[in-house]
């Protein structure tokens, strides 16, 4: 689960400019929110409400996790499709290049 | 609160059970639905075997018995590093087993372990077995194809390959579907969709079988039909495979060419290290590769479509807010 990876990526690097942005779609509220206290997750977590919202429709998003890395442009210069532990290394190395 | 539920639940329960003098059998169903609800409450994989163990041994026929055993192969097998006792299990549930489709999840589940420890399965023994009793779909066509090339069987994984090109087609996906809601055109999205797929295990395949002009027009016939995600990165890997290909038949230019997206904007490490592979040949050292890397990425990249959504107190944030920031956008699903 990378979601508690961030977490730590997040605390160790907000201060040089890295923002986390995790969106969620299940319509799972309470699922989500009992996991996001859980892990003490404290970036921003945002809920997608529509059947065809932002993240079926505008990012095309059908397997998860599905990850984007956004530079100060606001240009997408990385991505990554779902995660296994030891991935959340390879994700520091590429948000070293940007910050 | 939901303490209080669950009594309740159990109260009425065993109101009923009293009542009606039942036997405490549980129905299948049931049974899932609590094991359902037990294993997301869990985290360890030692945990988690005990529950899909026990869920197996009390019904080892039922629905999901495929997907069960691919648990069991994934949290023994993988997470405790127990592949040899994953085997064992599945191989004393295999014994109680006896619907070929059962038996079939099962084994394509236990396939990669019995690999990796020595005690090779004939993976097209389990195939014949399957087929004995009715024709493989699809997916399965796939799934095999995709096993065989794993474990480089690579003519099973060309043959299968073809076999799922052959049911890559709107007729074919009705015939297995007769109740889709999906427009004709989204049915042939689909098939479109298996076409690629089918081509991309077929050429790599046939690169392996070293017939490797037949593997590129294979992906150039397919390549038409390719779709790609959010970033224009193709989302299967065949043009990963076309490229490697390329590379290994000497044509470095238009392997650079034909890696370029997944190389440089994904996650992609094979597709990654062909690309330096080809750069490399290319321009007979690796010096300059980091910047022209840096420069490919800025051609591809694009900018990010704005959005704004609620967090789950209700507050709207807009992404285009944390402009002048990094940030890491990640789509997730609660397990």
């Amino acid at each position: 689960m990378e979601l508690p990876h961030l977490q730590s990526l997040f605390e160790k690097y907000n201060e040089q400019g890295l923002e986390i942005v995790a969106v969620e779609a299940t319509h799972d509220t309470e699922r989500a929110t009992s996991f996001i206290e859980k892990k003490g997750l404290s970036y921003t977590l945002l809920e997608d409400h529509e059947e065809d919202g932002v993240v079926f429709n505008v990012f095309n998003v059908h397997s998860f996790p599905t990850s984007y890395l956004i530079d100060r442009e606001g240009r997408v210069m990385y991505f990554h499709l779902g995660f296994e532990e030891g991935d959340e290394k390879e994700i520091e190395e590429q948000i070293k290049t940007l910050l | 609160m939901h303490r209080w539920k669950t009594v309740f639940f159990v109260a009425i329960a065993a109101a009923l059970l009293i009542g009606c003098g039942a036997q405490p059998q549980q129905s299948v169903e049931d049974a899932f639905g609590e094991f359902r609800e037990a294993i997301r409450e869990i985290e360890s994989p030692e945990e988690k075997t005990a529950l899909c163990e026990s869920f197996l041994n009390q019904f080892p026929e039922s629905e999901h018995t495929g997907s069960l055993a691919g648990a069991v192969a994934y949290y023994r097998g993988e997470a405790m590093e127990d592949p040899a006792g994953a085997v064992a299990f599945l191989d004393g549930l295999l014994a109680k087993v006896e619907d070929p489709e059962m038996r079939f999840g099962v084994q394509m589940a236990q396939f990669p372990l019995a690999e990796e420890i020595g005690q090779a399965k004939n993976l097209e023994a389990i195939v014949t077995d399957l087929e004995a009793h009715r024709a493989l779909t699809f997916s399965e066509n796939l799934e095999v194809s995709e096993m065989a090339a794993g474990h480089e069987l690579w003519s099973l994984a060309e043959i299968q390959a073809v076999a799922a090109s052959t049911l890559a087609t709107a007729e074919a996906y009705r015939s297995e579907y007769p109740d889709t809601e999906l427009t004709d055109d989204e049915v042939i999205a689909k098939a479109d969709n298996r076409s690629v797929m089918a081509a991309t295990n077929r050429g790599w395949a046939l690169a392996h079988l070293h017939r490797e002009t037949e593997a590129l027009e294979v992906f150039q016939a397919a390549a038409p039909l390719s779709q790609s995600n959010y970033l224009g990165v193709p989302s299967t890997e065949l043009f990963s495979y076309w490229g490697r290909t390329a590379l290994g038949q000497g044509d470095a230019e238009r392997a650079l060419e034909l890696l370029g997206p997944t190389a440089v904007l994904g996650d992609n490490d094979e597709a990654f290290e062909a690309y330096r592979e080809a750069y490399i040949a290319v321009h007979e050292d690796e010096a300059g590769f980091e910047d022209f890397l840096w420069s490919a990425r800025q051609d591809l990249a694009k900018v990010v479509d704005d959005f704004e959504l609620p967090d789950y107190e209700g507050a709207i944030n807009r992404l285009g807010d944390t402009r002048g920031k990094v940030v890491f956008l990640s789509f997730w699903f609660p397990t």
